[in-house]
């Protein structure tokens, strides 16, 4: 046991050491990730790399899990991010409807926000202090109907699927915008909610489906909604090609080596066997994390690296990360990332194609 | 009194006059600028409330409208109710969205949240029925 004497000085001690940690935290801009799945693995080799190549800016990181892809996780794990000092920018988050709505939080509090994946057209409006590595859907919609036009013989009937919230309204209206229905009819036009999986409300879907022999069916929903409806639709529609948007690209490729993942294509940002130095990145993530990577971790890891990069280069704050974010591919020249140059249009749309 | 002295005193009065008017001036100046920016302000508020209300309204509307062509729905086979059904989610859904450039508050931002997906879940709800009923229809089958 410690005398009196003593223990104040060691109580004074841990104060003042305590009050030079806090200061040197509040001195450090600090990066937030708020991710789920693989992609959070993605994040965090983006800083050992950068730590291993001697770029790692001093910073704090504040890493956080999203259970989920709901809007209302979102927000609060923005306002419990926004309360930390320092922050700077959150890479995130999961999904469209997510980070939409954690976006006012972020851009009330000037806080820089890049979303890897999220593809929602509204997502261009959220505010200056938003960015994100994809495009936007009014772009996917017509490059999935090209793809059907492309692939299909005039008169192709069509069943469509979509996810009813903004990432599926939204791409599901730029997809009809640009799907001539003259030449290739609309015979089905089904939404879901992402948190009913029962079987009866599948069953129905499929019976439906069945019902107006698709030549192709559209899925506009993201991958565990497929994972689900797949055996069902498989049974309904025998091997029906799948065409599906970006959302089924944020699972490890492996997955779609199953037999019953045969005949689903996907729209991804993100060539994973692209050239030498991405495969050699995807044998590192799978040796490290004991998983295959996906298109969206290869965005997240450029997420990461490109607003350190910013950071490093002497970017403190949230209004000063906007400008080095802004300045690429212009004032400065674009970011060297695994997923190709990246700069952002004036709405903070990266500049890429699928 | 010396002419001098009452030159002084005259000056002193005149000064002083002139300083009080300024002063006065000033404070009236400040007071309706005052005045006027608080007038703003609640101007503001008032559009504010009024807009908020305006936006709430248009919502309860499209869903209304939704609910009432899923009741005709059941009476009727009819592709335009499933297009009128479609254009009124739409308002909704834009309305909804109205809320996210708005000045909120977290948990009025998750109230919004969770109105919107109660409306999501709605709206596949009724799909679900209607295209069941018109399933029905078409196959001389039952409706469970």
């Amino acid at each position: 046991m410690l005398k009196p004497r003593r223990r104040e000085v060691f109580a004074g001690v841990a104060l003042l050491l305590a009050a030079l940690g806090a200061c040197a935290t509040a001195d450090r801009p600090a990066l937030g990730v708020a991710l789920s799945g693989s992609s959070v693995d993605a994040a965090r080799m983006a800083i050992l790399d950068a730590a291993a190549d001697g770029t790692l800016p001093p910073l704090d990181t504040l890493i956080r899990y999203e259970s989920g892809g709901e809007a209302s996780l979102a927000i609060r794990l923005a306002r419990d991010l926004v309360a930390a000092p320092g922050l700077v920018a959150v890479v995130g988050h999961s999904n469209s409807a997510s980070s939409l709505a954690a976006a006012q939080v972020y851009n009330e509090a000037h806080v820089l926000q890049l979303a890897p994946t999220s593809t929602a057209v509204l997502y261009s409006r959220a505010g200056a202090y938003s960015f994100r590595m994809v495009p936007p859907d009014d772009q996917q919609g017509k490059f999935l109907a090209e793809t059907v036009s492309l692939r299909f013989p005039e008169g192709a009937r069509v069943a469509l699927f979509y996810v009813n919230d903004d990432y599926g309204r939204g791409l599901r209206a730029s997809v009809l915008d640009a799907l001539n229905e003259d030449s290739y009819p609309l015979l089905l036009d089904v939404p879901h909610v992402e948190t009913d999986v029962r079987l009866g409300v599948i069953e129905q879907a499929a019976r439906e489906a069945s019902h107006v022999r698709p030549d192709v069916v559209l899925w506009l929903s993201r991958s565990q909604l497929l994972s689900a409806y797949l055996p069902v639709l498989r049974a309904a529609l025998g091997n029906t090609p799948i065409i599906a948007g970006d959302a089924v690209s944020t699972w490890p490729q492996h997955i779609y080596a199953d037999d019953r993942w045969a005949g689903v294509q996907h729209v991804d940002f993100v060539d994973l066997d692209a050239n030498d130095t991405l495969r050699a990145f995807s044998r590192r993530f799978e040796a490290k994390y004991g998983t295959r990577m996906s298109g969206a971790d290869v965005l997240t890891y450029d997420a990461v690296r490109v607003l350190l990069a910013g950071i490093g280069s002497g970017a403190t704050t949230g209004e000063q990360l906007r400008e080095y974010l802004g300045s690429l591919g212009r004032a400065r020249p674009a970011f060297n990332g695994l997923s190709g140059p990246i700069a952002f249009t004036d709405r903070g749309d990266v500049v890429r194609k699928h | 009194m010396s002419t001098a002295g009452r030159r002084s005193l005259r000056r002193r009065v005149l000064t002083l006059g002139g300083v009080v008017a300024l002063v006065t001036a000033l404070a009236l100046a400040a007071l309706l600028y005052l005045g006027s920016r608080q007038q703003t302000a609640m101007s503001a508020s008032t559009s504010a409330v009024i807009n908020g209300q305006r936006i709430a309204d248009n919502i309860i509307r499209g869903v209304m409208r939704q609910l009432a062509v899923v009741s005709i729905s059941t009476a009727q086979q009819d592709s335009s109710l499933q297009l009128q059904f479609n254009e009124a989610g739409a308002a909704v859904y834009a309305g909804l969205r109205q809320y996210l450039f708005l000045s909120l508050s977290i948990p009025e931002r998750l109230l919004i949240e969770r109105v919107k997906e109660e409306h999501q879940r709605l709206e596949v709800s009724a799909e679900r029925a209607m295209r069941r009923l018109r399933g029905a229809l078409t196959d001389g089958g039952v409706v469970d």
